[in-house]
């Protein structure tokens, strides 16, 4: 049978009377590009030099843009809308409860949402081929192109899905939401000048040892990224109420993202590509910040998780334990560790001696535990106090950036390694003596630990009322 | 069927449904009553398996809410309070949409289309769009979208709100064929005479918290100390307002002609005692019977009274 929610949107979608008026929308853009192309332009006077492939090359530009228009803005809005849509229109319960499989709600609302929108952007594919045959384009970059194309919307469009999923959201209306955010980034189009340069085909990247054209290389890794896009997607749709990342998936997630990164940034790890090298552990950190996020429990998934640690009857002292091991912190550090490893295994590259590497690492942990720490104080105490987000947001962005600010001031000329920002800058300059002596890395240790205290405690406050609060359920049956 | 333990809901501060335990067999029809924010809809939320519970424990058929709520899905029909379903699709291929959604068998979606419609007495409106239809009936639709698939049970949130009296009457038709079928329901409604006539068992909730849970009939006779009597004479109203008001204990609450609505106390003796005195007072009796306590009443004389 066909996905009954394909045929859905089927039905809404493609009446004779829309499919006219598409038709004849889309039909009278081609006619106007040809007309402007073929009769203004050809028609005026032209410079001796200019061929008619030129004139073809001219129209597949603007129907790549066209196509960007039509299958990754417009279908990456439509799947991005989908569920906002439901909700808005109050019919989201009906969604939720239908027995259909996850695979059967993500195909359903990735195609048959944008069922008008890929017959038009088929349709679009056969002319950009007509177009970059007669425009003389090999056939290599034509394939390029497409690959591309289509990798992006595929990564897209599941990306808006993604974002759009909250089952709990007590958002009631459609207006606002993520999956409009990602979708106006994609306005800012440098993509857009991909398609226009040869360099798709000419440049190869090096991966590892190996190299590969840059046109087949790079659709494979948007697609990889795509296949965890949809992963989420999945779980959210067949686990409504856990984390976006279950933890082996995010361990997963964080060992294949840094295997992908190494290969790119292979060619760097020599000595005088200290910037590279840098680089490449800084865009670590930021995906294991996002895993890290992507990992954690809320609050009523933290009750039910300390209900089955205190029913399995363990005593106080190991039911808090085990709660820590579990908690979001647990996890964070956990995930650390593996990013951790593969810092210092990488930094050897970087011929620094290993007490430094690990004062780096154990100093960036305090940063990431700090920012993490924020986030669980949220998670915590938010039913308590409403406004505490605010709070917390400001405190963050202090930590930010009053040791940067604060060098206009204060004559400690050490003092912006104290911003998570002022370390990271430092780390690129591989002439900087401040962040290399073993004395201002080991203060600037000792201070983060001092800050870092402040919210464990209140952390440690908080799973212990959880416990509390478990525990008092559990009694009252 | 649902077995419902010491319930649980709580949102920041406020605690919607405060340690409800009740069960409901298998063909009986469950009425919720309560004032608005009693927690009926986020119980009712809870056993579709839409919201999580803060604590406690739902067993729907031998599945538990909190772990195999995907499953469960499937054998629950859920009608929310206040819901809308697609628009731009007419009423034939929104029911064939919720048909295979359910895995209803190709060759029998038509058959049950067309037994659904005529269930629902919207046969004459399949082909018109959900966005031409009036209230009453995207109400009598919904009920269909949950028809078409058989649940095991039906979860009703205010079925009847905002219709007009035709329209309620309408889908009160509807509820009671569902309940002389044998379904199990859990309803819940403001307008609670819609209730009384097809409840087997009620739950009378507020802020969250059980103050009632009974067969209609136990509820009504626990609550009332009073008996309420309509007696219609023959002639002789006149005769009979005077006769009324010298009985001991007889309150006359309305009068309509020959009949009469009276409050008494609930003792056996005093009311055979009224009616041999009627008669003895030269009255000819065509009617004396109980008048039964309308839920209203009911609801209303065990919220002020705070009974838990």
């Amino acid at each position: 049978m066909v996905n009954p929610l394909i045929l859905r949107y089927k039905y809404s979608l493609l009446r004779p009377k829309d499919t006219v008026i598409y038709s004849a929308v889309y039909l009278g853009l081609i006619a106007v590009i040809l007309f402007f192309a073929y009769v203004v332009i050809w028609s005026s006077s032209i410079p001796q030099d200019m061929n008619i492939e030129e004139i073809h090359r001219g129209v597949y530009a603007v129907l790549v843009i066209m196509q960007v228009a039509i299958i990754l803005i417009w279908a990456s809005y439509n799947s991005g809308s989908a569920i906002p849509n439901e909700i808005q229109r109050k019919s989201y319960d009906f969604f939720r409860l239908l027995p259909l499989t996850p695979w059967q709600k993500t195909t359903g609302i990735l195609i048959g949402s944008n069922v008008i929108t890929y017959i038009l952007g088929a349709i679009n594919f056969i002319l950009l081929l007509v177009f970059g045959s007669l425009g003389q384009y090999n056939f290599e970059f034509q394939v390029a192109t497409i690959l591309l194309l289509i990798s992006l919307t595929l990564f897209l469009n599941s990306l808006t899905l993604l974002a759009s999923i909250n089952p709990d959201s007590k958002r009631k209306s459609g207006t606002q939401h993520p999956a409009k955010l990602i979708v106006l980034g994609l306005f800012i189009a440098p993509y857009l000048s991909f398609f226009f340069s040869s360099k798709i085909v000419t440049s190869k990247v090096t991966f590892f040892v190996f190299t590969y054209p840059a046109g087949y290389f790079w659709p494979l890794v948007i697609v990889y990224c795509a296949f965890w896009v949809l992963l989420g997607v999945l779980r959210r749709f067949k686990l409504e109420r856990v984390p976006l990342f279950s933890f082996p998936g995010a361990v997963l997630f964080l060992i294949g993202f840094e295997g992908i990164a190494a290969g790119l940034f292979w060619p760097f790890f020599r000595v005088e590509n200290y910037i590279g090298l840098y680089s490449y552990r800084v865009l670590s950190l930021v995906a294991l910040f996002l895993i890290s996020v992507g990992i954690l429990n809320n609050e009523s998934q933290y009750l039910e998780k300390s209900r089955r640690i205190l029913l399995a009857q363990y005593p106080t002292a190991n039911s808090l334990g085990r709660f820590l091991w579990r908690s979001n912190l647990g996890k964070s550090l956990k995930s650390f560790l593996i990013w951790a490893f593969f810092t210092m295994t990488f930094l050897l590259f970087a011929d620094n001696p290993v007490w430094y590497n690990a004062a780096v690492c154990a100093n960036l942990f305090l940063y990431y535990l700090f920012f993490i720490s924020l986030i669980e104080l949220n998670i915590l105490y938010r039913q308590q106090y409403r406004k505490v987000k605010i709070l917390l947001i400001f405190i963050g962005l202090t930590f930010l950036f009053v040791p940067l600010y604060s060098m206009i001031f204060i004559k400690f000329e050490n003092i912006y390694l104290y911003s998570l920002f002022g370390f990271i800058s430092a780390l690129f300059d591989q002439h900087n003596q401040a962040i290399h002596n073993i004395k201002v890395q080991g203060t600037i240790f000792l201070v983060n630990s001092g800050i870092c205290l402040v919210p464990l405690y209140f952390i440690y406050k908080g799973y212990n009322n959880i416990l509390a609060l478990a525990k008092e359920v559990i009694q009252s049956k | 069927m649902v077995e419902v333990q010491s319930l649980r809901k709580e949102y920041d501060s406020l605690v919607a449904v405060r340690d409800i335990s009740f069960s409901v067999a298998a063909g009986e029809v469950l009425g919720l009553i309560g004032p608005n924010g009693a927690g009926k809809t986020t119980l009712l939320k809870m056993l579709a398996t839409l919201l999580p519970p803060t604590a406690g424990e739902i067993i729907i058929s031998g599945l538990n809410t909190a772990h195999d709520y995907l499953a469960l899905r499937e054998k629950i029909g859920f009608l929310p309070d206040f819901f809308n379903l697609y628009d731009d699709l007419t009423i034939e291929e929104c029911l064939t949409f919720f048909a295979q959604a359910y895995r209803i068998k190709e060759q029998e979606i038509e058959r049950n289309i067309y037994e659904t419609l005529n269930y629902v007495d919207l046969q004459t409106k399949r082909s018109d769009y959900i966005r031409n239809l009036s209230r009453g009936m995207v109400q009598r639709l919904g009920l269909a979208t949950l028809l078409v698939h058989k649940p095991e049970i039906f979860l009703l949130d205010e079925p009847a709100s905002g219709l007009d009296p035709r329209a309620r009457a309408e889908l009160r038709q509807v509820l009671k064929k569902l309940s002389t079928a044998g379904k199990t329901i859990i309803i819940s409604s403001h307008v609670l005479a819609d209730l009384a006539d097809i409840c087997s068992h009620i739950i009378i909730m507020d802020k969250g918290k059980l103050l009632r849970y009974a067969p209609v009939e136990q509820i009504t006779a626990q609550v009332s100390d009073r008996k309420k009597l309509r007696i219609t004479v023959l002639e002789n109203s006149g005769l009979a307002k005077k006769a009324l008001e010298n009985y001991d204990g007889v309150k006359i609450t309305a009068i309509q002609e020959k009949t009469f609505i009276v409050e008494i106390e609930n003792k056996a003796e005093k009311i055979a005692g009224l009616s041999s005195y009627l008669i003895l007072s030269g009255l000819q009796l065509l009617a004396f019977y109980e008048e039964k306590d309308n839920l209203e009443e009911v609801f209303l004389k065990i919220t002020a009274k705070g009974l838990d």
